[in-house]
C-alpha cells in the first residue's frame, strides 16, 4: 500500500480513540480489498475511515432519535430502519420511498440490505472477525468496578456507558451530627459558674452600695441604680459638694478599725443620731448640748433604726430624710449588732437628758 | 439471515461507536443490523471508487500502447473517493498541495531547522 498523500493520520475528528480508529482501519482495508482494489493511498484509507465512523455514529443517533421520539429508552429495529431511510444509502433514494403509511420491515431500505447480503454470501470470508475482544474493556475504562457495583446496588437503570457516580457519602443524606452529652454537659457547667458569678458580683455591688449609703445617707435610691465604680464617684462627687471628710467607704479589709473607733466620716451621723433621741424624749435641749454631744458621742455607731419624731421647726437641716434614709439602710444592714446599738442609745439618751435639764433655757426652738 | 454474513466489521467497534452516541442496545441482533448497514455502505463506495479507477485508467487506453487496465495496480486516490463520496452526499476534498514545510505549526522544540 503506497502512501502518497501528506498528513497520516490527519483527521482531527478522531483525537481520542485510535485504537477505534486503528481496528476501523483494518476493516476498511479489508473491504477494499473486497472490492477490487490492489493498494490506496494512506490518506484515502484515513478519510474512508472517518466516514465510515460518522456513518455508524450517525445511525446510532438517528435511531436513539426515534426511539425518544416514541417515547422509548431503548432502540428498536424499526428505528434503526427509520435512520437508514433517512440517511439514504443513495442519494438516488430507495425504492418505495415515496409510499408513505406502509410498513417498515418491507420498506426499500431492507430489501436492500437483504439482497446486499445475499450477494454477499458468494465471497464468504472466514476471518474471524471479532479479533479485537479487548475493545470491550475500552468503551468502559473508568467505570468497571464501581460502576459494576453501583449497576448492583440499584441503580440498573442508568446504562453502563455513562461514568460512574461519586462516592455514595457525598450524595446520601444522612442525620444531622446530635450533640455529645459530654459537650452538654460542659456547657451546662460553664452556665452555672457564669450565674453564680453574676450572683456574687451582686451581692458585693450591694454590700458596697448599703456601706456607701451608710456614709452618705442621701442618695441610696440613685446608689441602687448604678454599679459599685460609679457609684464611688457618685459619692466622691457627693462628698465634695457637702463635706471634705465624707469620703468613700473603705472596704472591710483594708484598715484595721474596732467596732467603737469609727473613721471620721461618721461624724455627721453621730449628729443626726444624737437628735433623734433628743427629739424622742421631747425635752427642750441646745443645738450647743447636741453639738457637745456629738463630741462625746462621736464614736457611737448607727446601729439601729431610730423612731422617727419629726418636729416642724426652723431645723437646717433635712434631718426627717436623713433619719429615714438611714433607717431603711440601718434595716437592710445585717452586719451590725443590734444589742450594742441599744446600749449605746440608752447612754446617750441619758447624758442628753442632764445636758438638757443643766442648760433649760438655752434653747430658744423646739 | 444476520448469522451467515461474514462480518467484516467486528461487533465491538460498532458497539463502541453506537455507544458512544446515545444508542444503547442490548440486543445483539441491532448491533449487527448496523453493522450489516455499515458493511453495505463501505461496500458501495469501494465498488463505486473502483468504477472510478477503472474508468480513469480505461479512458486513455490507446490500442498502441499495452496498458491492460487489470495489470495496472489499481489504486485508491483521493479523487476517486471524492467521487464516489460526493453521491452518497459527503463533500471531500483532499488539497492538492502543502503551501509550507511538513514542520509548520509544530512547537518549537521538535522543530528540526
Amino acid at each position: 500500500m503506497s502512501g502518497t498523500g501528506g498528513g497520516g493520520s490527519g483527521s482531527s475528528s478522531g483525537s481520542g480513540d485510535e485504537f477505534g480508529r486503528a481496528v476501523a482501519r483494518a476493516a476498511v482495508a479489508q473491504a477494499l480489498e473486497a472490492a477490487g482494489f490492489d493498494c490506496a493511498h494512506r490518506s484515502a484509507v484515513d478519510a474512508v475511515v472517518d466516514v465510515l465512523l460518522r456513518y455508524i455514529t450517525h445511525l446510532g443517533r438517528s435511531a436513539a432519535f426515534h426511539a425518544n421520539l416514541a417515547g422509548r429508552a431503548l432502540a428498536n429495529e424499526l428505528d434503526i430502519i427509520q435512520a437508514l431511510e433517512e440517511v439514504g444509502n443513495d442519494t438516488d433514494g430507495f425504492a418505495g420511498a415515496a409510499a408513505t403509511g406502509r410498513c417498515l420491515v418491507g420498506s426499500g431500505v431492507v430489501r436492500d440490505l437483504m439482497a446486499f447480503v445475499d450477494s454477499k454470501d458468494e465471497v464468504p470470508f472466514a476471518r474471524p472477525l471479532p479479533r479485537f475482544p479487548v475493545q470491550r474493556v475500552q468503551p468502559q475504562p473508568s467505570a468497571s468496578p464501581a460502576a459494576a457495583a453501583g449497576r448492583e446496588a440499584g441503580m440498573r437503570h442508568v446504562p453502563e456507558w455513562l461514568p460512574a457516580f461519586p462516592d455514595p457519602h457525598t450524595y446520601v443524606s444522612t442525620e444531622m451530627w446530635v450533640e455529645p452529652p459530654a459537650t452538654k454537659g460542659r456547657v451546662d457547667k460553664v452556665e452555672q459558674v457564669r450565674q453564680r458569678r453574676k450572683a456574687e458580683k451582686s451581692l458585693l455591688s450591694l454590700q458596697r452600695r448599703l456601706a456607701m449609703a451608710g456614709a452618705d445617707g442621701f442618695r441610696p435610691a440613685v446608689a441602687v441604680a448604678q454599679d459599685s465604680a460609679e457609684k464611688g464617684k457618685e459619692i466622691q462627687a457627693a462628698g465634695t459638694k457637702r463635706n471634705p471628710f465624707l469620703e468613700p467607704a473603705l472596704p472591710p479589709g483594708e484598715k484595721d478599725v474596732s467596732e467603737v473607733d469609727m473613721p471620721p466620716e461618721k461624724k455627721k451621723l453621730s449628729v443626726l443620731e444624737a437628735f433623734a433621741p433628743a427629739i424622742q424624749a421631747r425635752t427642750i435641749r441646745e443645738v450647743d448640748a447636741g453639738a457637745g454631744l456629738d463630741q462625746n458621742q462621736r464614736s457611737i455607731v448607727p446601729k439601729e433604726r431610730a423612731p422617727v419624731h419629726l418636729k416642724l421647726g426652723f431645723e437646717k437641716k433635712p434631718l426627717a430624710a436623713a433619719l429615714n434614709s438611714r433607717a431603711l439602710d440601718l434595716r437592710e444592714d445585717p452586719s451590725f449588732l443590734k444589742e450594742e446599738a441599744k446600749d449605746d442609745k440608752k447612754r446617750r439618751a441619758g447624758m442628753i437628758l442632764r445636758a438638757s435639764m443643766e442648760n433649760p433655757q438655752e434653747l430658744p426652738q423646739l | 439471515m444476520l448469522g451467515s454474513v461474514v462480518r467484516k466489521i467486528p461487533d465491538e467497534l460498532v458497539e463502541h461507536y453506537l455507544g458512544r452516541s446515545g444508542f444503547h442496545c442490548p440486543d445483539l441482533r441491532l448491533t449487527r443490523l448496523v453493522a450489516v448497514a455499515t458493511q453495505k455502505f463501505l461496500s458501495d463506495i469501494a465498488s463505486d471508487s473502483l468504477q472510478h479507477c477503472k474508468a480513469r485508467v480505461a479512458a486513455p487506453i490507446k490500442d498502441n500502447k499495452s496498458k491492460q487496465p487489470k495489470d495496472k495496480r489499481l489504486v485508491l486516490t483521493m479523487d476517486d473517493l471524492s467521487k464516489a463520496l460526493r453521491e452518497h452526499g459527503v463533500n471531500l476534498k483532499h488539497p492538492e498541495y502543502f503551501a509550507d514545510s511538513p514542520s509548520a505549526g509544530m512547537a518549537p522544540s521538535t522543530r528540526e531547522e
